[in-house]
């Protein structure tokens, strides 16, 4: 690696491990603004400035689903100063809430996601070419397919829709929960579903139910790939045995993504070795 | 012949975009880089660093970009050197409000964090340019 991407890698590294703290930032003010509604605008400004100035480095950082959320919040509060007691307080409900979103979102804060080292960092050639034979090998399949993705979190959904079309899917709709997965397929027609163990209405487990029990406009045979939590692996493993093709723990790795696609959607050829996660860096 | 671009007053308020950038400036392109992280630094240093270039966020608490060239100018008897401005907006009409100050240039964020240097070097040299034109 070069001085300069190590240096820009060094500077990466210390923002994800910032991170937390600075969204912790964000919840302290929220919780002064709760105290005072009313007389709170100077925080308010506080908030905005914040969030404005955390948009940006999440965007420059390589993190641009951060920034998006972050830059939602940004417009949210944007003239809110004339704002009542009653409407901030509103306000600042939803915005608590988008925060906690973003929070969730610490662990995919980490170099391995950042679109910033995936351009700058040098990998020796021959890594490099047998890294872009894997991603040429991928991106031949991925291109023809259609994928839709089920998540209350809408996060989750901006970060999956973003390594989904980095890797080369061909199309990406993304839902909100499953009984709008279900609905939406019709029209979607999607090759594989990537679906929240977690939300409602229809949590994963009934989305699965109800495509393999031909209930739905899909293919009972629809490859299906679930997302969950650490705390909830043992039920998607038993879902796995009922019919479920690879579940993804969170927080997930783009590299992560890009092989549980590959192997669920190239089940009869023969599995590919353990990808190297430096690899998904170029 | 003009004289080529090197040294750039940066004003960024936040820690890690400008180390980011500071990389591209300093380390990539070798400009002599004074970095201020509010306004009114900018304004205090602006004399004695004597730059070629200001290259000012838009936003910032308390003095934003905008309102630090005005104060550098007002100071100044309303001179300044040139001012590229860095933003989030990617909006036409919010960037021209910064060309109508000015600008030479708007940058909008995320910028290309290595080749930073090169796209300053191009607006000077496109400055230059207008200029030979002009005269």
């Amino acid at each position: 690696m070069s001085e300069p991407a190590a240096n820009v890698k060094a500077v990466v590294d210390r923002y994800c491990n910032d991170f937390p703290s600075e969204v912790r930032k964000l919840t302290d003010i929220l919780e002064t603004l709760s105290h005072s509604p009313a007389g709170g605008v100077g925080v308010l400004k506080s908030l905005h400035n914040e969030v404005h100035r955390m948009a940006g480095a999440a965007s420059c950082m390589g993190f641009p689903f951060v920034g998006q959320e972050l830059a939602g919040i940004e417009r949210s509060i944007e003239g809110a100063e004339g704002f009542n007691a009653e409407q901030t307080t509103s306000l600042i409900k939803a915005v608590a809430t988008s925060v906690k979103s973003i929070a969730r979102l610490s662990g995919y804060v980490s170099s391995q996601n950042s679109q910033l080292l995936r351009a700058q960092l040098k990998i020796p050639e021959t890594k490099r070419k047998a890294a872009q034979f894997r991603r040429d090998r991928y991106k031949a399949l991925f291109s023809s397919q259609r994928v839709m993705f089920a998540d209350d979190d809408l996060a989750i959904r901006l970060l999956m829709r973003d390594i989904l079309v980095s890797a080369g899917i061909g199309a990406v709709e993304t839902v909100h929960n499953g009984a709008e997965l279900i609905a939406e397929a019709r029209r979607f027609e999607p090759t594989l579903v990537i679906t929240d163990w977690h939300m409602a209405p229809m949590n994963g487990l009934e989305v699965m139910e109800t495509i393999r029990k031909g209930k739905s406009s899909l293919d009972p045979k629809c490859p299906i790939i679930f997302l969950t939590s650490k705390s909830s692996v043992e039920e998607v493993q038993l879902a796995i045995r009922q019919g479920a093709n690879h579940y993804l723990v969170k927080p997930f790795t783009s590299a992560a993504v890009e092989k549980a696609v590959y192997q669920v959607l190239n089940a009869k050829a023969p599995a590919l070795e353990e990808p190297d996660e430096e690899e998904f860096l170029l | 012949m003009t004289k080529p671009l090197s040294k750039i007053l940066y004003l960024e308020d936040d820690l890690h975009i400008s180390e980011i950038a500071l990389i591209s400036l300093r380390d990539i392109s070798s400009f002599d880089v004074l970095h201020c992280s509010s306004g009114q630094d900018a304004v205090d240093r602006y004399d004695s660093f004597a730059p070629d270039l200001l290259l000012f966020d838009v936003m910032l608490p308390d003095m934003d970009g905008p309102q630090t060239l005005e104060a550098i100018r007002s100071r100044n008897d309303g001179q300044s050197c040139p001012v590229v401005f860095m933003t989030a907006k990617a909006q036409t009409h919010e960037q021209q409000q910064y060309m109508d100050l000015g600008a030479l240039s708007v940058i909008v964020k995320p910028f290309d964090a290595m080749m930073l240097g090169d796209q300053l070097n191009s607006i000077w040299s496109a400055r230059a340019q207008k200029a030979g034109t002009a005269a």
